[in-house]
């Protein structure tokens, strides 16, 4: 398993999913960062991302076969596993160790 | 809400993606379609679809390619990758293109705009490229210069070289490692049925191995064989010749053929070029005699310089020679040494200043164009100001909008770059049809790959200055103002109108300075064609006898035998009123000269001697031409030359001489400081502009034909109706008198006159339509930011009509609104084209470069212009409806 931190749109992608419930395909991913960070998203990224993602073990998925009025003819789901979940909460520490006692410099007044 | 992705975009992403991740992207992409569909409606997903499409093509192949069934996606940054951003320049394109098509009438302006500056500019150039900037075609040419003789006691700075004193500088420099000189003739070629006149270079060996020409056949001029003595009967054709006459047949080197009534052996053919090599017909040598003349300035003398040895040295070297003749040789007395490099041997000085002024303009009309893209980028740019601010809003980042806009003038550049070239074609073919006939090099001009690249460099940094103009003017403060209010009373907006003023000022400015120029250019032509010529053209037609040079006594008898016969056939013809012929060529600014003193006046000094044109005439030619003797008489045929001397003088001269006396039986010396024959005075002639009509009148000498070997026979004749008509009687009647005698340049004097300006009309012209293009330009952009701004303005019209102003006063306000720019360009313009027009000083004849009724003519051209232009768009403003307008606020 990589030592490797994630990326920033690798955590971006992965909080998603999370917030999705901890599964879900791509294109709800898209549109849920889109709203969250008000910024574009390239729904190519996310699907690269993702990939990439699994690769390195932090998701799993599986291939569902299509339903009547969702188009398509099985999109991948997407769901978080176990290490996943343990880099997320690894890197959620250290982004607050970091920032503990930076919060007077960085947040604008 | 249901609906399928946009079936063509599909079909292109399935084409181009990968096919392991096919079903799963497209997948994917349709999922989202769905979600977008639902929340953004059709439009929105279809474009968010599209937009889609090269993207995961380009993300997809890329992951791909760099390793694994999936490699890592990138490390992901703040700034976009490259292939990201390559993706989204892309997608900029694309939607920069479908701009271009929905706004045609737009497009098609700005496209036309821009060619017209890019096209002018890449004809220019083509032109100045081929002209002036190409090198000589001779291998290192920066070794070769071009030498002259100085005569500090006559305060000559560059003259010929005499025959003597070239040879002694042949022999004794060690600067050069070839040194020539060459003069010029003309023989009669007669292999063929008609006698045809050929011109011919003498030249010394040294010349053509200074220039260094490998011959295209045969072989160059030996060494030696311009020595006396050897077989100098030996012949070099120019290329021109080879492939004219000879039919570019290569054994003709070796034959024999027969100029002049003698056989000359051809040996070798010069390839084709310019400047020297195209400058006769054939080359000859310049025969080295035992006993060579010290005294007459005939040979133009060029070298090739040593490896390593620069002009200074060269000349400290000449110089020193120079000293040592003048020390040895009372006649070289005072005799110095002047070298230049080869820069000025294609182009003359007022020609590369024509060139280059011609290359300012549009250099010029570019900046307009790209004044006036920027101009109507600018208000459109205000007119979508809402959907950038959308943008921004949306997160995109300013640099992600400049990408956006860029790209769209990008393509406008691109297309006008394209349509420019297009043009650029066209114009070079139309320039070289133009052609003046004197601009060397001018029919090799064509639009090659440094022209395109200059064309293409050019349009990608006008779109680039004029997409950043308004790229940058996205209200980032204001955003939620901007998306509120979308274009209308959008802060910054009156910012962007005195913006959009003060490029119409530009505009107006460097059109002005254009004006200035090619009115300038014209006043100075019909000055030219205007003044006093001293001659009449009217029915006259002019045309060159080439009788052979009388070798002998009896050649002589014959040469003046055939000339007295000629005249007084020509003259006994009915439609023939009078007939002559002179030793110079009318209007060809060449001839020849000599300096001269009255003998019973003090002797001018030695470095002042004043210098008159001097012509064989025979009698009648004053008659002929239509110029008075206003005193003493004409020539008769009982004047022979030198038997005793008697001349006839132009009345510049003879009031130069002896101011308010009459010259008549006065004493001339002739040749001063050379020959010094005593002449006497026997006629005064009024003046002529034979020489070129832009010059001063020249101060002539003439003298008569008979007794004399003067070969050149330039005849006019003075006919009661269409002169032309007389040449096939010319003709039947030469072939009487001379059988092999060729008949050359036939023209009336009328075509003289037109030939000799043609250089001027030339430059004239083209100036003349840049500017016409440059004020076109103006207007439109006058008229684009005046009618814009009355169009926002509607509301504000109708209420100050409502509350009582009358139609006058708002006309009076829009015209002073949209005048305002106009003027201040125009004093901008003025004073720009008072600091420019000086450059122009030697191009101008009979005007100064500060001409007041030019700029006055020109400002009040433009003034106009620019009313009407602004008359539209006030016709609209009056036209507001008070209801309406008030209504739409």
């Amino acid at each position: 398993m990589s030592r490797t931190a994630l990326g920033e749109f690798e955590h971006h992608v992965m909080l998603a999913l999370v917030r999705l419930g901890g599964r879900s395909r791509g294109a709800p991913i898209v549109l849920e960062l889109e709203t969250a960070t008000g910024r574009t998203v390239s729904p190519a990224a996310v699907f690269v991302s993702l990939r990439r993602l699994e690769q390195r073990g932090y998701a799993r998925s599986s291939k569902r076969e299509a339903r009547p009025g969702e188009g398509g003819r099985g999109s991948r789901e997407f769901q978080i596993t176990t290490a996943g979940k343990t880099k997320l909460a690894e890197s959620r520490r250290t982004f607050e160790r970091l920032w503990r006692g930076a919060d007077p410099v960085a947040e604008p007044s | 809400m249901n609906g399928h992705p946009p079936r063509l975009a599909t079909t292109v992403l399935r084409w181009l993606l990968p096919d392991a991740l096919r079903d799963e992207a497209l997948d994917d992409l349709a999922e989202g379609y769905t979600l977008r569909l639902a929340r953004h409606g059709r439009r929105a997903a279809d474009r968010w679809y599209r937009r889609q499409v090269p993207m995961f093509a380009m993300r997809l192949r890329l992951a791909l390619l760099t390793g694994g069934p999936m490699s890592p996606p990138p490390v992901r940054q703040p700034a976009l990758t490259g292939s990201e951003q390559m993706t989204t320049i892309l997608a900029d394109l694309r939607y920069g293109a479908r701009g271009m098509m929905r706004n045609r009438a737009f497009t098609a302006i700005a496209v036309l705009t821009l060619a017209l500056g890019i096209g002018a500019n890449a004809a220019i150039f083509s032109v100045v490229r081929s002209v002036l900037l190409r090198p000589l075609p001779f291998p290192e040419p920066e070794r070769l210069v071009q030498v002259w003789e100085a005569r500090q006691d006559r305060g000559w700075t560059q003259s010929s070289f005499t025959h003597a004193n070239f040879w002694d500088m042949n022999d004794m420099n060690q600067s050069f490692s070839a040194m020539g000189a060459i003069t010029w003739g003309s023989i009669n070629l007669t292999t063929n049925d008609a006698p045809e006149r050929l011109s011919v270079a003498y030249v010394t060996t040294g010349f053509l191995r200074a220039l260094g020409v490998t011959p295209v056949a045969g072989r160059m001029l030996a060494d030696g064989e311009d020595r006396a003595g050897t077989d100098t009967r030996v012949a070099v054709l120019s290329h021109r010749l080879w492939t004219t006459q000879f039919g570019a047949d290569r054994s003709i080197v070796g034959r024999t053929t027969a100029l002049s009534g003698q056989s000359y052996r051809v040996v070798g053919v010069l390839p084709p070029g310019t400047p020297w090599l195209d400058a006769a017909d054939v080359f000859m040598p310049l025969v080295r005699g035992p006993d060579e003349d010290r005294d007459s300035f005939e040979l133009t003398a060029i070298a090739r310089l040593k490896p390593g040895v620069t002009i200074q040295a060269a000349h400290a070297d000449l110089d020193r020679i120079a000293k040592q003749l003048a020390s040895q040789y009372p006649v070289a007395k005072g005799m110095g040494i002047t070298i230049e490099p080869s820069d000025g041997w294609v182009a003359s000085d007022s020609l590369r200043r024509a060139l280059w002024v011609l290359m300012s303009a549009v250099g010029f009309l570019l900046l307009i164009a790209c004044v006036n893209l920027a101009n109507m980028l600018l208000a459109r740019s205000t007119g979508r100001v809402r959907e950038r601010a959308l943008r921004a809003a949306l997160g995109a980042t300013r640099g992600r909008v400049v990408q956006t806009m860029l790209a769209e003038s990008l393509l406008l550049g691109v297309a006008g770059a394209a349509v420019g070239l297009v043009m650029a074609f066209g114009v070079v073919k139309l320039i070289r049809a133009f052609d003046p006939g004197d601009i060397p090099r001018l029919a090799d001009a064509s639009i090659d790959g440094s022209v395109l690249a200059i064309t293409l460099g050019a349009a990608l940094l006008t779109s680039l200055i004029t997409g950043l103009v308004p790229a940058l003017r996205t209200p980032y403060r204001d955003l939620v103002a901007a998306l509120r209010e979308g274009e209308r009373s959008v802060a910054g907006d009156r910012r962007t109108i005195g913006l959009r003023g003060a490029l119409v000022s530009v505009e107006v400015a460097l059109s002005l300075i254009l004006l200035v120029g090619a009115g300038l250019l014209i006043r100075s032509f019909e000055a030219v064609l205007e003044i006093d010529r001293g001659f009449a053209t009217a029915n006259r037609v002019v045309f060159d006898v080439n009788l052979p040079g009388p070798q002998n006594e009896g050649d002589t008898q014959r040469f003046n035998a055939v000339m007295s016969q000629l005249t007084t056939r020509l003259e006994a013809l009915p439609q023939v009123e009078d007939a002559a012929a002179v030793s110079m060529a009318l209007l060809r600014g060449t001839g020849t000269g000599m300096g001269f003193a009255a003998q019973d006046k003090p002797a001018p000094a030695d470095n002042a001697v004043p210098w008159a044109g001097w012509r064989m005439i025979t009698p009648g030619y004053f008659r002929t031409i239509g110029v008075r003797i206003v005193a003493g008489r004409d020539f008769t045929d009982q004047d022979r030359i030198g038997d005793p001397w008697r001349v006839i003088i132009s009345r510049r001269m003879a009031q130069q001489l002896w101011p308010n006396e009459s010259a008549i039986g006065r004493q001339l010396i002739l040749w001063k400081g050379q020959r010094e024959n005593v002449a006497e005075v026997i006629g005064v002639a009024g003046d002529m502009r034979d020489w070129d009509l832009a010059d001063t009148p020249t101060l002539a000498v003439y003298m008569p034909y008979r007794g004399g070997g003067m070969t050149p026979a330039h005849f006019v004749v003075h006919t009661t109706s269409a002169p032309m008509a007389l040449i096939p009687t010319v003709r039947s009647i030469l072939r009487e008198i001379a059988p092999t005698t060729p008949l050359s340049n036939i023209r009336t004097l009328d075509e003289l006159v037109g030939e000799s300006v043609a250089a001027r009309r030339f430059t004239m012209l083209l100036l003349a339509s840049l500017a016409a293009v440059a004020l076109l330009l103006a207007l439109a952009g006058v008229y684009g930011v005046l009618s814009y701004s009355v169009s926002r303005r509607r509301t504000e019209i109708g209420m100050r009509m409502a509350l009582g102003a009358s139609r006058s006063n708002v006309m009076r306000l829009v015209l002073s609104q949209g005048m305002r720019p106009v003027i201040i360009g125009l004093v901008a313009g003025i004073a720009g084209a008072f600091a420019l027009s000086r450059y122009m000083t030697s191009l101008l004849f009979g005007v100064t470069p500060v001409d007041a009724p030019t700029y006055a003519g020109v400002a009040a051209l433009l003034a106009v212009a620019a009313v009407l232009a602004c008359y539209l768009p006030a016709r609209d403003a009056m036209k507001v409806d008070v209801l309406t307008a008030l209504r739409e606020e």
